[in-house]
């Protein structure tokens, strides 16, 4: 009976550092891959918090009931608290600065500028109107 | 007012040192009771404003509210993390700006993060009561222009 649950405990142990490193991953893919600073914040903004959160769960988990679980349990709330602020600080020292947001409008226009993109939506209304004439 | 205060923060640092120490000899309780008695002097005056009112409600609403930040969280990491990995990298970042009906710093500061934790915005600045929040696509931007956690925020601190 306790062998099942220790082995249900390293099971639940090992799939939450499992997702917990997925997002990781996710995230600095997402910052290698997104063109700007603020859109890279996103990336790792976002998944550090739950994939940081969602190991140290798997670590409480694997502890049990100790002081070090409660220990972690503050550190989840303070990643919590200060994951946002020190994302915040970083995105509005970059806009004090001047940075310019990256906009997908400008590689569109610039698609256009080249005569590239023959599918935009008031060519296509214009074919349909012949038609109908 | 003031003792009271002192009273409190030091009771909470004091439970806070054992808790990390973990240890309950004399040496470990004794250095714990000097020092937090020094640092709820030079802190007392930072976690409990006496102006305040209604403290309790507050934090059972702050409480009842971080489920649903949780959930917000979880949704935010698999939205980013779809349009990190899909490989035509559905994103279309913009600024957006709102002005927001909240009063406190309190309250402002929580919606500035909560915005941050939630899919696809971030708080940039906030200059006096206009929030600038960068938002990876136009769905996000426009979930957060209706106003649905301004309203959550507005009624945890009582500003509603």
């Amino acid at each position: 009976m306790s062998d099942t649950i220790i082995n249900l405990t390293n099971v639940i142990t090992v799939l939450l550092l499992l997702v917990g490193a997925f997002f990781m991953l996710a995230g600095t893919i997402g910052f290698l891959r997104f063109p700007d600073f603020y859109s890279r914040m996103h990336a790792t903004g976002k998944c550090d918090t739950l994939g940081e959160g969602l190991m140290l769960v798997a670590l409480i988990v694997y502890g049990g009931a100790t002081f070090v679980s409660v220990k972690i349990l503050f550190l989840i709330l303070f990643i919590l608290l200060a994951n946002p602020t020190s994302t915040h600080a970083i995105a509005k020292a970059a806009y004090d600065v001047g940075l310019e947001p990256w906009r997908k409008l400008d590689e569109e226009v610039a698609w256009l500028n080249t005569g590239d993109t023959g599918n935009s939506d008031e060519s296509r209304a214009g074919e349909d109107g012949g038609e109908v004439r | 007012m003031r003792i009271k205060q002192f009273a409190a923060t030091y009771l909470i640092v004091l439970a806070f040192w054992l808790l990390l120490s973990a240890h309950f000899d004399r040496f470990h309780v004794g250095a714990g009771v000097v020092c937090s008695v020094i640092v709820a002097y030079a802190s007392h005056d930072l976690l409990f404003k006496d102006t305040e009112k209604h403290r309790l409600t507050k934090t059972l609403r702050f409480i009842a509210y971080l489920p649903w930040l949780i959930y917000q969280i979880v949704l935010a990491n698999i939205d980013v993390a779809k349009r990190a990995l899909s490989p035509s990298m559905p994103i279309d970042p913009r600024v957006v700006t709102f002005k927001t009906i909240l009063k406190s710093d309190m309250a402002r500061t929580a919606l500035a993060n909560s915005i941050t934790l939630t899919p696809g915005t971030v708080t940039i600045d906030i200059v006096d009561d206009v929030f600038y929040v960068h938002a990876i696509a136009k769905e996000p931007a426009d979930d957060l222009l209706k106003g649905a956690m301004e309203r959550k925020v507005a009624h945890i601190f009582m500003e509603d």
